[in-house]
């Protein structure tokens, strides 16, 4: 069981407690945001072991979210979770450093898979 | 005393020459030497004749004398008075005795002839004595003032005096031996005859009576006559009636009785008493009027408390001061009181007294007192009309006036003139001041009718003016007067009244307006009711026809002889739809409008036509039904033209499917995503439950919560598929109540996978509550979606700003709903605008550009209107306005 912090972000509001719910089940520390801009002024940024965002979201999409966060320093492991998913998309996520890219629907395995290595790759270590 | 001279003369004439005559003889006889005897009788010659002469005493002492020279000179012893002899002594005494007796019966002879003589004398005196007593009582008789008659028992005159027959204008002649009573009235005859009789009844009495007498000329005499009888030598009684002209006396009288009658009269009428009150005595004089005023009984004794015992309480204190002030200074004086009467009644008394000085020089105050109630009555009557009359002319705004033509000014005019011209009434305003407020325009027509009045004479006339009032405002007033003529011919005033007219003026001008905007609206409605129908009807309460009024344009269409049918006989298709026909006539027997009912029936030619009508029920003020009024029209046009529409609209619903069908290809990937989504929470809360379950102490409670979240979410799913369902259905049209903002939110719930896909900020303004419209929902989403895909495929290339989308809903004033999409894109150009509604326009690479035709067709068959609007700012809106869904009444 860890007990690192993971944040979802996802304007879906069904989807993000599904989320949450899931990984919750599975003994992590969970923390939602209905968007990037939400995520972005939580006090516990830098806390985060691991994102856990979708792509598609309104002002903000999930890959302008890494873009920001790794502008500001921060290197914690994205995993990218989308409803259009094509290469495009993947190709650009991937490149800017997502560990993982799962379409919905995801199966609960596939994404704590992700999550574990994730974490492991990551260390432990929220920071960089 | 003369007597007794003359008696001693005579008897000293007497003595002397006896004496002398005695010596002579005793001479004679000493001479002749006689005897004793023969002288003696010598002597007593002697003495009887001087005896003659009448004095007794003379002749005595002669006897004496003469006895003595007998004794002395011839009885023996001569020379002595002694005789001797006793012959000689008895010649001697029988001497004496005879001397004396002799001188006795000679002085008694000539007593008695003396006498005799003195009784012829006084008879000779009587009888003139008497005959002018007579001519004196006869004088007296004739001439004495007053008429004497003499009449027998059967009223015949014996005897008239001069003065009384003159009086009475006869002759004396002709009045003796005629009956007295033709000198009395007729009337007063039978009257004369009883007082005649009266009289003879008593002889001793003397009666006394006032008559009139009948003068020969016929005029009247008044007489007081006094009679008594009398007996008559040979017992025979008459009248003796004494007249006294008393006419002038009776005219008097009868004056001052007529002036007394009418003085008590005057007083009586004129309710005026007069009084007198002799201040020192305290005696005073009422007259009858005094008693009746007061109220008191005529034997009363007059006294000034009696007056102040009878006066009002509240006015007593000031009688009695008055009384006490003519009592202390001898003045006229003048007062006014009030009676408080036994009957509880109020007089008014005006009294007025001067003060005299009576022939004994007392003070005493004559007066008179006057019942002034009436007048006060009407003074108070008149104050309270004249109080009266100034408030009603005050309510009605009227003043009266009475203008001089010659003085040109206001003779009089009452307090409500000046306050119509918006004076106080109690300030002294000049004409001038008063003609200033009259409107100028006005002040010409004015002098003209007021010259026409003086010179036409023309009894009434009325004119209308306006006053300028300080305040800016004006007054209209409303004058009819009068003109008065002078003695002299001339109009010399008019007389009339100013009213305040400017309520019922403004009143007037209200009721113009509103009868000319009745004109109008009756006109308009005419036009109205004209160019919506072709004709106009009206049924009565038995729903007969009595009334139809074909407009011109629509002549001719009319079958003739409908007057007096009933609509549903008129009607050729009540066999074909008799629940049509029920349902109207139930409508008809509840007196409720009906609109827009469709029948079929002939026209003037025999072809069938058919009529559309609304009608609705009219009343009298009382309530009660008096029939239809409504229009109708000939829509056999439209009717054809119906079936055409149809066939072109389900042309239209099947493009419309098609496009449809379409745009759900082009939102493919929206829905998926729309699907994907809850498939995807789905998943995620399975697993979750699974992890919960799994647990080493299974946490139950969490597992039932995903299962509920599951659950959700795939109603979620499902619900986007059914509308994707909806809008691929090629289903009939349904027009049923709807929500705009439902339909709106249908709309997002599919779109929004697109706006965020194209980073498009969605913002709506719905307005909360708006009423329902009538329409086919799929179609209406279709118009929306369409235009919120333009909206976002127009924002593709804005890149710079925000990609905003609104969507607003709200109601217009026309009742109509609007939905309005903007987009903040590239917009319309300017030469584009006019046609990016019509078919088959397009500025897309892709598409038919049937898009917004389809909208367009859609909306316009909802009734309603699709358009676009001018905005500020870049991108584009459309609009479309929904009339409101009514209750149709059919």
């Amino acid at each position: 069981m860890s007990t690192l912090l993971i944040s979802v972000v996802d304007d879906d509001s069904s989807v993000r407690a599904a989320t949450d719910n899931l990984l919750k089940s599975r003994g992590y520390i969970v923390q939602t945001f209905a968007s990037a801009e939400e995520f972005l002024r939580s006090p516990r940024l830098s806390e985060t072991s691991c994102v856990v965002t979708d792509v598609q979201m309104p002002v903000m999409s999930g890959l302008d979210l890494l873009a920001e966060m790794r502008t500001r320093g921060y290197s914690v492991p994205f995993i990218f979770i989308t409803a259009f998913p094509n290469d495009r998309v993947r190709t650009s996520a991937l490149s800017a450093g997502a560990i993982g890219f799962l379409a919905k629907p995801f199966t609960g395995h596939a994404l704590i898979e992700c999550l574990d290595a994730a974490l492991e790759e990551n260390g432990g270590d929220g920071d960089i | 005393m003369y007597n007794q001279i003359n008696n001693f003369k005579r008897s000293a004439t007497q003595f002397t020459f006896g004496s002398i005559t005695l010596a002579v003889v005793t001479l004679a006889s000493l001479y002749l030497q006689t005897h004793f005897a023969e002288t003696a009788f010598g002597y007593l010659l002697v003495i009887l004749l001087f005896s003659l002469i009448g004095s007794f005493i003379a002749s005595s002492a002669l006897s004496i004398l003469a006895i003595a020279a007998l004794a002395y000179y011839f009885a023996p012893p001569a020379f002595s008075l002694r005789i001797e002899d006793p012959q000689a002594l008895l010649v001697a005494v029988a001497f004496f005795t005879v001397s004396i007796v002799g001188t006795h019966l000679n002085g008694k002879v000539r007593q008695e002839r003396q006498a005799a003589r003195e009784t012829a004398a006084e008879l000779r005196r009587s009888a003139a004595d008497l005959k002018d007593r007579e001519n004196w009582w006869r004088a007296i008789f004739e001439h004495n003032p007053s008429m004497y008659v003499m009449v027998d028992e059967a009223g015949t005159v014996l005897n008239v005096n001069t003065f009384g027959a003159t009086q009475l204008g006869y002759a004396r002649s002709e009045l003796i031996g005629q009956s007295v009573l033709g000198v009395f009235l007729e009337e007063d005859r039978a009257l004369a005859r009883k007082r005649i009789r009266t009289c003879l009844e008593d002889i001793t009495q003397s009666q006394t009576w006032e008559a009139q007498k009948a003068r020969k000329d016929g005029s009247v005499l008044w007489v007081r006559e006094n009679a008594k009888a009398m007996l008559w030598a040979d017992d025979r009684p008459v009248v003796l009636i004494a007249c006294e002209d008393i006419t002038e006396r009776k005219r008097t009288e009868l004056a001052l009785q007529r002036s007394e009658a009418h003085l008590a009269q005057a007083q009586e009428l004129s309710n005026t008493g007069s009084f007198g009150w002799n201040v020192a005595t305290g005696e005073a004089f009422w007259s009858k009027e005094i008693f009746r005023i007061l109220q008191l009984d005529p034997q009363t004794v007059p006294a000034p408390e009696l007056v102040v015992a009878r006066t009002h309480p509240d006015d007593r204190a000031s009688v009695q001061e008055t009384i006490d002030q003519a009592m202390r200074y001898p003045r006229d004086f003048e007062h006014e009181y009030r009676l408080l009467l036994p009957d509880g009644s109020v007089k008014h008394i005006h009294a007025r007294a001067r003060a005299t000085r009576n022939a004994t020089g007392d003070i005493e105050f004559v007066g008179a007192a006057t019942d002034i109630t009436a007048a006060r009555q009407a003074e108070q009557q008149l104050r309270r009309s004249e109080a009266y009359l100034a408030e009603a002319q005050h309510l009605s705004h009227t003043g009266s006036w009475s203008w001089d033509v010659h003085g040109l000014d206001f003779i009089y005019r009452s307090a409500e003139v000046d306050r119509l011209f918006g004076f106080d009434p109690q300030e002294t305003v000049s004409i001038e001041t008063i003609r200033s407020r009259i409107h100028p325009d006005d002040l010409p027509r004015l002098k003209e009718m007021q010259q026409l009045a003086r010179e036409g004479k023309d009894g009434r006339f009325a004119y209308d003016f306006r006053i300028l009032m300080p305040d800016g405002s004006m007054r209209h007033i409303h004058s009819v007067a009068h003109v008065v003529v002078g003695s002299d011919g001339n109009v010399s005033e008019l007389i009339g009244t100013h009213m305040d007219v400017t309520e019922q003026y403004a009143a007037r001008e209200r009721l113009e307006c509103t009868l000319a905007a009745l004109r109008e609206s009756e006109q308009r409605f005419r036009d109205y009711a004209e160019t919506a129908s072709d004709w106009l009807w009206e049924t009565g309460p038995d729903h007969q026809v009595t009334h139809l009024s074909e407009h011109t344009s629509a002549a001719g269409i009319l079958a003739t002889g409908l007057m007096g049918m009933l609509r549903w006989d008129i009607a050729c298709d009540v066999e074909e739809e008799p629940e049509k026909w029920r349902q109207h006539r139930a409508r008809l027997e509840a007196h409720l409008p009906f609109r827009d009912l469709v029948y079929r029936t002939v026209n003037r030619m025999g072809s069938p036509i058919y009529v559309r009508t609304s009608g609705k029920p009219f009343f009298d003020i009382n309530g009660h039904f008096l029939g239809y009024r409504g229009v109708s029209t000939d829509i056999t046009a439209i009717i054809r033209a119906d079936q055409a529409e149809q066939e072109l609209r389900k042309a239209q619903a099947e493009l419309a499917h098609v496009t449809r069908v379409t745009t759900l290809g082009e939102l493919t990937t929206s829905i998926a995503h729309e699907i994907n989504q809850p498939l995807a929470a789905i998943i995620n809360n399975a697993d979750a439950c699974l992890g919960w379950m799994n647990r080493e102490t299974p946490d139950l409670s969490a597992a039932r919560s995903s299962v509920d979240w599951i659950i959700e979410d795939a109603i979620r799913a499902s619900e986007v598929i059914r509308r994707v369902r909806a809008l691929a259905k090629k289903g009939e049209i349904e027009m049923l109540p709807l929500d705009i903002n439902d339909v709106v939110k249908d709309v997002i719930a599919l779109v929004t996978r697109e706006l965020i896909s194209h980073q498009v900020t969605l913002k709506t303004e719905l307005t909360a509550a708006l009423p329902a419209i009538l329409g086919d929902r799929i179609q209406l989403q279709q118009v929306i979606i369409n235009l919120v895909m333009n909206g976002i495929e127009a924002m593709d290339a804005v890149t710079d700003r925000t990609r905003e989308l609104v969507i607003q809903s709200s109601e217009d004033d026309m009742g109509h709903v609007r939905v309005a999409v903007t987009d903040s894109g590239v917009g319309i150009a300017e030469n584009d605008a006019d046609r990016v509604l019509d078919p088959f326009f397009t500025t897309k690479s892709s598409g038919l550009g049937m898009g917004l035709s389809i909208c367009r067709s859609i909306v316009e068959a909802h009734g309603g209107r699709l358009s676009i609007v001018r905005k500020q700012g870049p991108g584009a809106s459309f609009r479309f306005d929904l009339p409101l869904h009514k209750e149709v009444v059919s």
